[in-house]
């Protein structure tokens, strides 16, 4: 099993994670706070591609087109339709979800590098539809006034308020990714991964399975883009472009595509390079092609699950240390 | 004995070749069937139009007299028929126990809400899986190796930790694609032995062997397969000593002294 740390170790690790979250806001430096709130919501969009890529191995190169959706549609709504922004999240991620079902059955009927090529060009169809469909979604300038979300006269209005908010759900969506990864279904998506003929033959309906898994990630990525959208007060085409599935897919390679705890370290990793990367225009894409193909080929599972096992291997020539399991 | 499995004028072609052409075959519930026949008689295309991997071009397959008609691979999974590859197919980056437990899928219910809020009947249930699974793979012999990924295993024992995943799902009847295939004389002993377990557990065998040996000593019935036709049914004994068997292994040459 893909595990960095097993048992106890893991469990101190999560612990010491969430307090580390906990802190964070209050060293009151506002731009470490905005970072962590980005790397919290791409997290989520990550996790989802993990359970899409890494568990049930079905390449997805279009999750921008729902992380969009759910922004835009949120944004939309609670702006020009002045519908409650919590409102406007929920239809936006039942929505979302709706259309990666009627999409999912056809697309899935593809495979592979075609599969990837048919994700790719909903991912660019919907970054067109957002710049395009100026009279809805304001074009390329974008629709600006987005209203933020409340509850009973609290306001998740300001960077340290929100970063609660972000990171409660992203914790939310991780331990419920990890429960459904140790279940019946998980183990249904790791067999359609490893030989589809072979999960039809003990009774599981592949095309399903994918359909499913595509829908739940749908819905964590039309969750995180309406959290960007309330977050930004803001929403364009910008975020959404292709590029921005290319990030994804490093985040969840760095992570360890079969690892949901590892999906905050790509996130992180690829976020905290692109601000350091900033000054310097576009280098960030030539850099995470290189971390891409350097990965691949030295930790195909990733960075956190490398550093677990050189971990283990200088912890094993240690003397005095019985190996660990 | 009653039949289990009742098929007439079973026909498939692949573009223009004919892989089995007007097979009529009953299955007898309760026994040891083997299938034998040259590369190419069509074995394995009567295993996957029985399991459902693709429609037949003509004829009906009436399973516990029921037609199966256009019923998919993994319907008919609930319905009883399991069957094994002879390719293996393992899932080979889970675990040995995870194949099993794979194969009880069709046998629980529990879904994504259960399993993302950890609701009790879905842990209840997921603890039954275990225990059933673990059950299986002590039948074939491969307690210890419960915990080991199974593309590690030797290519023996994920042959039975596939008759275990087949087992799994708690068929009625499961076909066997060369079970014995690659196996040494001590593996091949050892799956003769799970098979004949197999039929104490009231479920009907049909494989598809290549080693004769193995052949005879485990089934009741042969049937063979020639160029998608059935040339010959009975005992092995009958088969063994039928002319036209001889011809289709040997070769044509009838008139050779």
């Amino acid at each position: 099993m893909p595990a960095v740390l097993k048992g106890r170790g893991k469990t101190v690790a999560i612990a010491l994670f969430v307090v580390f979250l906990a802190v964070v806001p209050s060293l009151g430096n506002n731009y470490y706070t905005s970072v962590l709130i980005i790397i919290g919501i791409h997290t989520i969009v990550t996790v989802g591609l993990c359970l899409l890529m890494g568990y049930t191995g079905q390449v997805s190169l279009g999750q921008s087109a729902f992380y969009g959706l759910g922004a835009y549609i949120a944004a939309v709504l609670s702006t020009t339709y002045f519908v409650n922004p919590w409102l406007a999240m929920l239809v936006a991620i039942v929505a979302t979800t709706a259309f990666a079902i009627v999409i999912g059955f056809p697309i899935f009927r593809l495979r592979g590098n075609y599969l990837a090529m048919a994700t790719l060009g909903l991912g660019i169809i919907f970054w067109i539809i957002f710049r395009e469909l100026a009279g809805i979604t304001g074009g390329p300038s974008g629709l600006p006034g987005v209203p933020s979300l409340s509850i009973a006269g609290f306001a998740f209005s300001s960077d340290f308020r929100f970063y609660y908010l972000v990171w409660g759900l992203c914790l939310a969506v991780m331990l419920i990714s990890q429960n459904i990864v140790g279940s019946r279904m998980g183990r249904a998506m790791r067999a359609v991964r490893d030989s589809e003929s072979a999960a039809q033959s003990v009774g599981i309906n592949t095309a399903m399975v994918k359909v499913k898994v595509l829908a739940l990630s749908a819905a964590y990525a039309a969750l995180a883009g309406s959290l960007f959208t309330y977050y930004l007060n803001f929403v364009s085409p910008q975020p959404f472009s292709f590029l921005f599935n290319i990030h994804l897919v490093v985040m969840a390679v760095v992570g360890g595509l079969a690892s949901i705890w590892g999906a905050v370290f790509g996130a992180a990793t690829v976020r905290v390079l692109t601000e350091f990367l900033h000054p310097f225009g576009n280098i960030d894409v030539v850099l995470f092609g290189l971390i891409l193909m350097v990965v691949m080929i030295l930790t195909p599972q990733g960075v956190t699950q490398g550093l677990g096992d050189l971990w283990r291997a200088l912890s094993a020539r240690l003397p005095g240390r019985a190996q660990p399991g | 004995m009653t039949d289990i499995l009742q098929i007439k004028g079973l026909t498939k072609n692949f573009g223009g070749v004919v892989a089995l052409r007007e097979l009529d075959l009953d299955i007898k519930a309760g026994q040891i069937t083997a299938i034998i026949g040259p590369n190419g008689a069509g074995k394995t295309t009567l295993f996957n139009l029985i399991a459902g991997v693709f429609p037949p071009t003509s004829g009906q397959i009436c399973f516990q007299g029921k037609e199966l008609g256009r019923a998919t691979d993994y319907q008919r999974v609930g319905m009883g028929i399991a069957r094994t590859f002879q390719d293996v197919r393992l899932f080979g980056d889970i675990s040995v126990l995870e194949n099993v437990m794979v194969g009880l899928h069709s046998r629980s219910r529990y879904g994504i809400m259960g399993a993302a809020l950890r609701l009790p009947h879905g842990r209840r249930e997921e603890e039954g899986i275990r225990l059933a699974a673990i059950n299986t793979l002590n039948m074939v012999g491969l307690g210890r190796r419960a915990d080991d990924r199974a593309a590690d295993i030797t290519f023996g024992q994920q042959k039975l930790v596939a008759i275990a995943r087949a087992l799994a799902t708690r068929p009625r009847i499961i076909l066997l694609d060369e079970p014995a295939a690659g196996s040494n004389a001590l593996e091949r002993m050892e799956i003769a032995d799970i098979v004949k377990r197999v039929l104490e557990m009231e479920i009907t065998v049909v494989l598809v062997e290549h080693d004769m040996r193995f052949v005879m000593g485990t089934a009741e019935r042969v049937v063979v397969l020639d160029g998608g036709q059935k040339i010959a049914d009975g005992t092995p004994a009958e088969v063994q000593s039928d002319r036209r068997v001889i011809a289709a292994y040997l070769g044509e040459e009838e008139d050779e002294p």
